[in-house]
Formats: structure tokens, C-alpha cells, sequence
């Protein structure tokens, strides 16, 4: 990317309509203002989403902190590294930051920051919401770890299960601050989820027509679809528990009527959800790169869009799996068996078809090819021990054992880490214009793969032999003492696996090869700009004409002129064939989400001390909404051009 | 499928892709109304999200239901059905002025817009009024036992749709009032979608907690 233009030069410019002068009035309109005020009101996507991907990443490495520290507390039987109150806070913190501040901003973020170059726009539909819903993110992550490094960490596990995290057995703090951090990061998910869908529906670029969506682009409106039925229910139940908390409402207090179980269907039906919430995602990373690699669109596109939609349908009839244990009848035990059975003919499906793709293809096994083959090889682990679990009578044998942990871990870092961690070596190019070293890749790549059965699968082993989840030590004559230590010494392989990831990306950061527009002959319309991505995405808007749009135009593409370039425009399309349809204006960098999120951090916090807070919350909100829809000031040369709808009621 | 065979992906592509203007754009509308435009869209994302958020504190109320003998329970009162009917009539009937100013947005009438929505907006405070009052009508606290609890949670979570409406509305009224931008008559007409939206899932809401209660 060209550096900042220059009034000067601009004023020399003898061609208006050369490229150089219009990127140099395009990024006039589109850059973020300059300094820290420019940064805290910035409304362009890359920015947001880029500081929100650190921001998760952060979070990442201080959970994984906080396993490396309970692998080494259970390194040995009867030790005494770690006390039991300590480790209860460590394992809920952690549990909770990987999914709630982790794993659903993270994937959230990715797509934040490509879906709106892959279909071709310059920005997300609503720009103010998108930065609105990061910094609610933000308060909610640092709200999360204020309390555990001032000992007032949630300890009563991620899922929170009452009686235990109800006001009889959890009293203090702990718990609350774990009930509002989930409203704050469903908030920020809910927004974010929104931005994706109504981005993809109403801004795809002339010609890409639904057929012609990407995949990964399609994993992302299911996944926000998701979201946008799962996390509500996730943010009714926090905020009951909350209220029974707070001003002894009885939601789950079974001596007034009340309902544990309650709790638990609703946790599990966004919970169980929240697991393809993260995993599909992944799949359209891994779509993406293996396309890319295999150097063919993927095989059986229809097929493969199909099963990420039955997925997200399939996932939320499985929610009572995770409460087998209690007492349900028979045949809702029957029921939700098959249930979770039948997941795994989409998901096959999807798997097969990669596999035809690199089949029939000409594979390079590149770094981010590594992680997909990793991701099939952990998932497919990861899926069998689920089955083990989705049957009721082995379920009941171990449940709340070490069985657990290992399942979702492989799971969760096959289906999701591994892939991201594929897009990161994938998409750093595109996000710095910097090449990462192939080599320390590899080299980290392995000590991952290594390192995560090394850890994970003993604790696949430890549960079966009936080593309970959760606790904070256990006796030598139990004979879990080698498992355990070898499950350790696999945690090390994975941090220095971390570690040597983190080095590759500074060090590439610095001096990394320069990338140039497409280093890896991409297929999707990332890769027709610039690297890093100008503010403004495209110079012309293009125009797409085939699935895979870069390979199906080899020269010049065809685009789209007439956006103004004096204010932030995008153009709408229509929402199946993406027919050009209307010309939309953006607003200008601003600091009210800034505000409003600072209001209803202000609200949920202090509602947390005394319910009053709550209401000034709210009536600070109302002020910061009223600033965020009052009208900016008219530009020069404003006019609109009208339609009058052709209304029939007249 | 048939594999591309001119890809060279070894050799990537340094320098980015020729955009070609081959279509202009720069006489579309800019001000255009309902599912083509983004805010509409965006609307309809909060509603799933919040009939969502509804369905999840009426699926609770019939969840708890099951636990007791009778509904509501021993020694406490049913709620009252005045209020809460008049209530919902009065909703009900904000949606006419509601109607009305979407219409008149959709003409650019700028008179008629403001006078309908200033209607509708003093209806609708009084709506907000009456349900301030509706907490008073369910004659138990919300801390007496979980029915309390639930029925509560039903009138709350709708409650602070209810009162958003009502003060986006007042919002757009005064800007309209004062400014009248173009393009914020789409979001006007939007404006008065989610209240249609808004008194729909009162509906069903205003039965189970005011009506079931008397049927159980």
C-alpha cells in the first residue's frame, strides 16, 4: 500500500482519473483519523476487526496461562503448587475466556475482516455498530480478568450450573461478574453477527449472485444466523441468574418453584450451538484454504454450502446431550441420541468433499494446508470420543470425568484452533503484506499437532479410568500420576509450539518477505488488491461472473464506477442476484460507540453492586443513542437522490 | 466439477488485479425504502434477536409451570386483567398514528409525518405508563417464588422493548421536526416496522402471563 498521499502532490496531479489520484482521494474519505482520537473513533472494518483479533489473541495466550499453570499443578499426585480455591477460579476463567472471549469474538473478528472484501465491498453495514460491539467485547473481557486478578474470579465452572452458582452456594462477587461478562460478550456477538448477515445480503459485489457466495463467506452467515438464535437464550439465563443473585428473584431456587434443570436447558441450548457456532467457521476457513492449495474450486460447492446449513439447523436439536445425567425421559434420551448421530452426515459430507478437492486437485502442503490436514486428524478424534458420549449408558459411566476435558479440547482445537491457526499463516499476507517463514511454521505446526494429542488424549484415558474433571489433586496410590504427567508435558509442547508462533509473526512482522497482491494464487476477490488492503477495500467496485471469482476472470476484472469519491459510499445490491440497486452513505469516524459502550459498561457493572446502576446505565445509554442517531452535519454538494417507493396503499 | 488448469499458483501474483469500469452506478437512488436498504435489514436482525430473548422467558414461564400444583400458586393472587387490557387496546391502537406517519414518510410529507408521529408517540408514553402500572396489576412480587419470577421476567423483557420504541420514536419525531434529512425518512418508516413487530409479540406474551393463569 502507497503511503499517505500528500496535499502537495495532489495538487500536481495531472490526471484526475489516473489510479494514483483516485486512491489518493479514496483514502482521503476512508482512513481513520490520525493519532489515538483517530483510533478510538474508528468505524473502518480492518481496524476494528484487526484490534479485535489481537484482543482475542490476548485473551487466548492468558488463558492458556492459566492451563499451563493447572497442568502443572496436576503434574504430580499431591501437589501443592496450586490451591483448590485458586485452581477453581483457573479452570472457570480459563473455560470461559476460550469460548466467551475467545473462540466466538475470534471467529467473529475473522469474518468481520474478510467477509466485506470477499464479497466485494468497502466497509461492514454498519459501521458504528461494528466498533460499538468491540468495545463492548473489550469491557466484558477486562471485566473477566479484573476479577481474577483481584481474586473475585468466577469459580464455579463455564456453564455455571445452579444450585452451586445460585446465592446459597456462591456468595460474593464471582459469580456476577461471570453473568454480566456473558452479556457483554453476547451483546458484542449478537451485534457482530447482524453486521455479517446484513453485509453479505445487501453488499456483494454485481454478480454474485448467493450461488456464487463463497464458502467461507457461507460458513459465516450460518454461524451468525446461529448466533442470532443461541445467544439470547445464553443472555436471558445469565441475567436470571444475575436477578436471583441480586434481588432474590427465584428462577432457580427449587424451595420457591423454582428450576435447576432450567438453568440447564437453557445454557445447553445455546451451548451446545456455541460448539458450531466455533466449529463452522472453521470449516469455511478450512474451505477456503484448501481450494486455494489444492488449486480447484471445492468439489461439490452445493453440497458443501447445504451441509453447513443442515449443520446449523441439526445443532440445535442436540442441546440434551449434554444432560443425560439428569433425570429426562427415555425417549427424549432416544431422541437426542439420534439426533446427535445425524450431525454426522453433514459434517461427513463436508469432510469428504475437501477430501475430493485435494484428491483431484494439485495439492501443496504449505503451512495452511498442514493445519487442515492437522484439523482432519484431531477433529476425527475429537468426533469419536463424542460418540462414546452421545451414547447414553457410556455417557452416564463418564460424565464429569478427565473424558470430558479431552473430548472438547480435541474438538475445539481441531475444529477451530487448528484452522484458524491455518488462516492466520494463510491470511497474514493479505492483513501486513508480509510473507511468514514457511519453515518456523512447520516447525510449530508439529509441535502443536504433537503437543495437543500429548496433552489430550491421556485425559481421553485418565476418564475412563474415573480421574474426575475439576479437581485440584489426587492421590499417588490412584496410579494417574504418569498420565497426568505426560498430559503436562504435552501442555509445554503446546506453549512452545505458541511461542514459536508468536515469534514467526514478529519476526515477520519486521523483515518478512513482501507478499505482493496474491502470494498464494487465491481464488476469492481478497486477493485482487493490494496487500495490505487499502481503507477503502476497491478502487471500482467489481463485478464477479463465475463462483470462483479470480480464476474465473484471469486478466482485468470488470468493476462498477459512479460511488462518489468525495464521502463514504457502498453500493447496496439486491439480495439474491446482487443486481446494483442503490447507492448508500456511511458515517464519518465517530466517538459515540466509544460512549454507548462505555454506558452499558457503566450499567452492568455497577448493577452488579446495586441494582440502581442499571437504570443509570440506561439513561446514560438513551443520551449516547440520541448523539449516535442525530443527524452529521450536511456535506457541500449534498444531494440525495430520491425514490419514491411505488407504494400501492396510495 | 472440472479442475482450472491456468492457475500458477506457485508464482502468486505481485501486483494487484486492473479494476475495469465497465458500469455506472451514479444514477441509482440513494434514498430508497423497506428490504432494500441495509437499516431495514438490521431491523430485522434485533427482531430475531429479541423475539429470541422473549421466547426464551416464555419457554420458562410454562417451564416452571410444571413444578406447581396449581398456577398461580397457593396464597397468591391471580393479576389483575384491567390494566393490562387497556394496555394492549392502547397499543393496539398506536399502530393506526404508527401506520399513518410510515405512509406519510414514504411520500416525503413531511407535515403529515410529524403530526401522525407525535400521535403515536403520546400513545405510546401512555402505553409505557400503563405498563409501569401492569407490574402493579400481577399482585405478587418478583421475589415471592418462581412464578413471580417468571411473570415478571415476561412483562420486564417486553417492557424495555416497549420503552425503547418509545424513545426512538421521540427521537426520530424531533429530528424530523427540526431537520428533516432526506434520507431519514427510510429509517422513519423502519421506525414504525419494529412497532408493529413490537405489539405482535406482546400478544402472545400478554395471554400467558394474564390469561393462562386463569385457564390452568
Amino acid at each position: 500500500m502507497s503511503a499517505q498521499p500528500q496535499p502537495a502532490e495532489r495538487a500536481v496531479e495531472p490526471d484526475p482519473n489516473s489510479p494514483a489520484s483516485l486512491h489518493a482521494r479514496l483514502e482521503q474519505v476512508w482512513r481513520n483519523g490520525p493519532g489515538l482520537w483517530g483510533w478510538l473513533t474508528s468505524v473502518n472494518h480492518k481496524s476494528i476487526a484487526l484490534r479485535s483479533i489481537i484482543t482475542a489473541f490476548t485473551f487466548f495466550g492468558i488463558a492458556g496461562i492459566e492451563a499451563a499453570l493447572m497442568r502443572v499443578q496436576l503434574a504430580r499426585p499431591e501437589n501443592s503448587f496450586i490451591g483448590p480455591d485458586l485452581y477453581n477460579q483457573l479452570f472457570t476463567t480459563h473455560g470461559s475466556a476460550m469460548m466467551f472471549l475467545f473462540a466466538v469474538p475470534m471467529v467473529q473478528s475473522v469474518a468481520l475482516y474478510f467477509v466485506p472484501i470477499m464479497i466485494g465491498t468497502r466497509n461492514v453495514a454498519f459501521p458504528r455498530l461494528n466498533a460499538f460491539g468491540y468495545w463492548t467485547y473489550l469491557i466484558g473481557g477486562v471485566l473477566l480478568f479484573s476479577g481474577l486478578f483481584t481474586n473475585t474470579g468466577p469459580d464455579q465452572g463455564w456453564f455455571s450450573y445452579v444450585p452451586l452458582a445460585g446465592p446459597g452456594f456462591s456468595p460474593g462477587k464471582r459469580v456476577d461478574i461471570w453473568a454480566q461478562m456473558i452479556t457483554f460478550t453476547e451483546i458484542a456477538a449478537i451485534v457482530a453477527a447482524i453486521e455479517v448477515i446484513v453485509t453479505v445480503f445487501k453488499q456483494r459485489a454485481p454478480g454474485m449472485s448467493l450461488n456464487r457466495v463463497p464458502p467461507f463467506v457461507w460458513a459465516m452467515v450460518v454461524m451468525s444466523f446461529m448466533v442470532l438464535v443461541a445467544m439470547p437464550y445464553v443472555a436471558t439465563a445469565s441475567a436470571m441468574l444475575a436477578m436471583d443473585r441480586l434481588i432474590a428473584t427465584q428462577f432457580f431456587n427449587y424451595t420457591e418453584g423454582g428450576d435447576a434443570l432450567l438453568w440447564q436447558h437453557l445454557f445447553w441450548f445455546f451451548g451446545h450451538p456455541e460448539v458450531y457456532i466455533i466449529f463452522i467457521p472453521g470449516l469455511g476457513m478450512v474451505s477456503a484454504i484448501v481450494a486455494t492449495f489444492s488449486r480447484r474450486p471445492v468439489f461439490g460447492y452445493t453440497a458443501v454450502v447445504l451441509s453447513l446449513v443442515a449443520i446449523g439447523f441439526l445443532s440445535f436439536g442436540l442441546w440434551v446431550h449434554h444432560m443425560f445425567a439428569t433425570p429426562l425421559p427415555q425417549t427424549g434420551e432416544s431422541f437426542f441420541t439420534a439426533a446427535s448421530a445425524m450431525i454426522a452426515i453433514p459434517t461427513g459430507v463436508t469432510i469428504f468433499c475437501w477430501i475430493a478437492t485435494i484428491w483431484s486437485g494439485r495439492p501443496r502442503f504449505d503451512t495452511p494446508m498442514l493445519y487442515v490436514i492437522g484439523f482432519i486428524a484431531l477433529f476425527t478424534i475429537g468426533g469419536l470420543s463424542g460418540l462414546l458420549l452421545a451414547s447414553v449408558p457410556v455417557d452416564l459411566q463418564i460424565t464429569d470425568t478427565d473424558f470430558l476435558p479431552g473430548h472438547i479440547h480435541y474438538v475445539l482445537l481441531g475444529g477451530m484452533v487448528f484452522p484458524l491457526f491455518g488462516a492466520l499463516h494463510y491470511w497474514f499476507p493479505k492483513v501486513t503484506g508480509r510473507m511468514m517463514s514457511e519453515r518456523l511454521g512447520k516447525v510449530s505446526f508439529w509441535l502443536l499437532f504433537v503437543g495437543v494429542n500429548v496433552t489430550f488424549f491421556p485425559q481421553l484415558l485418565l476418564g475412563i479410568a474415573g480421574m474426575p474433571r475439576r479437581v485440584y489433586t489426587y492421590l499417588a496410590d490412584t496410579g494417574w500420576g504418569g498420565l497426568n504427567l505426560t498430559s503436562s508435558i504435552g501442555a509445554g509442547l503446546i506453549a512452545l509450539g505458541i511461542l514459536l508462533l508468536v515469534v514467526n509473526i514478529a519476526r515477520s512482522l519486521a523483515a518478512g518477505p513482501a507478499a505482493g497482491a496474491d502470494p498464494w494464487g487465491g481464488e476469492t476477490l481478497e486477493w485482487a488488491i493490494s496487500s495490505p488492503a487499502p481503507d477503502y477495500n476497491f478502487a471500482y467496485i467489481p463485478i464477479v461472473h463465475g463462483r470462483s471469482a479470480l480464476w474465473a476472470d484471469t486478466g482485468d476484472l470488470d468493476a462498477v464506477a459512479g460511488l462518489r469519491e468525495d464521502r463514504r459510499e457502498v453500493l447496496q445490491t439486491t439480495m439474491l442476484d446482487a443486481v446494483p440497486d442503490s447507492r448508500h452513505e456511511h458515517p464519518d469516524p465517530t466517538i459515540v460507540p466509544l460512549l454507548t459502550a462505555l454506558a452499558v459498561g457503566v450499567g452492568l457493572i455497577w448493577g452488579i453492586f446495586d441494582p440502581i446502576g442499571f437504570d443509570v446505565g440506561a439513561v446514560l445509554m438513551f443520551i449516547a443513542l440520541a448523539a449516535w442517531g442525530w443527524p452529521q452535519k450536511t456535506k457541500p454538494n449534498s444531494h440525495e437522490i430520491v425514490e419514491v417507493p411505488n407504494d400501492r396503499r396510495r | 466439477m472440472t479442475v482450472v488448469g491456468d492457475i500458477s499458483a506457485e508464482a502468486g501474483r505481485q501486483a494487484e488485479r486492473p479494476l475495469r469500469p465497465v458500469v455506472n452506478v451514479s444514477d441509482l437512488p440513494s434514498v430508497v425504502y423497506g428490504s432494500r436498504v441495509v437499516t431495514w435489514w438490521g431491523t430485522v436482525g434485533f427482531m430475531a434477536a429479541e423475539a429470541a430473548t422473549l421466547s426464551a422467558c416464555v419457554a420458562s414461564y410454562y417451564y416452571v409451570l410444571r413444578n406447581f400444583e396449581s398456577w398461580p400458586p397457593l396464597r397468591t393472587a391471580l393479576p389483575d386483567l384491567f390494566i393490562p387490557t387497556i394496555s394492549l387496546i392502547v397499543l393496539i391502537l398506536a399502530l393506526v398514528p404508527t401506520y399513518l406517519f410510515a405512509r406519510a414518510a414514504k411520500r416525503f410529507d413531511k407535515r403529515a409525518t410529524v403530526r401522525w408521529m407525535w400521535v403515536a408517540v403520546v400513545m405510546m408514553f401512555i402505553a409505557t405508563g400503563l405498563r409501569l402500572m401492569e407490574f402493579g396489576a400481577l399482585n405478587v412480587r418478583w421475589d415471592a417464588n418462581a412464578y413471580a419470577s417468571v411473570a415478571w421476567a415476561v412483562v420486564f423483557a417486553h417492557f424495555t422493548l416497549l420503552l425503547a420504541d418509545t424513545l426512538e420514536t421521540l427521537l426520530f419525531t424531533v429530528i424530523m421536526q427540526r431537520r428533516d434529512p432526506a434520507r431519514y425518512y427510510p429509517g422513519v418508516a423502519e421506525d414504525a416496522f419494529y412497532s408493529y413487530f413490537m405489539v405482535a409479540v406482546w400478544i402472545p406474551c400478554y395471554v400467558t402471563v394474564y390469561l393462562v393463569p386463569r385457564w390452568v
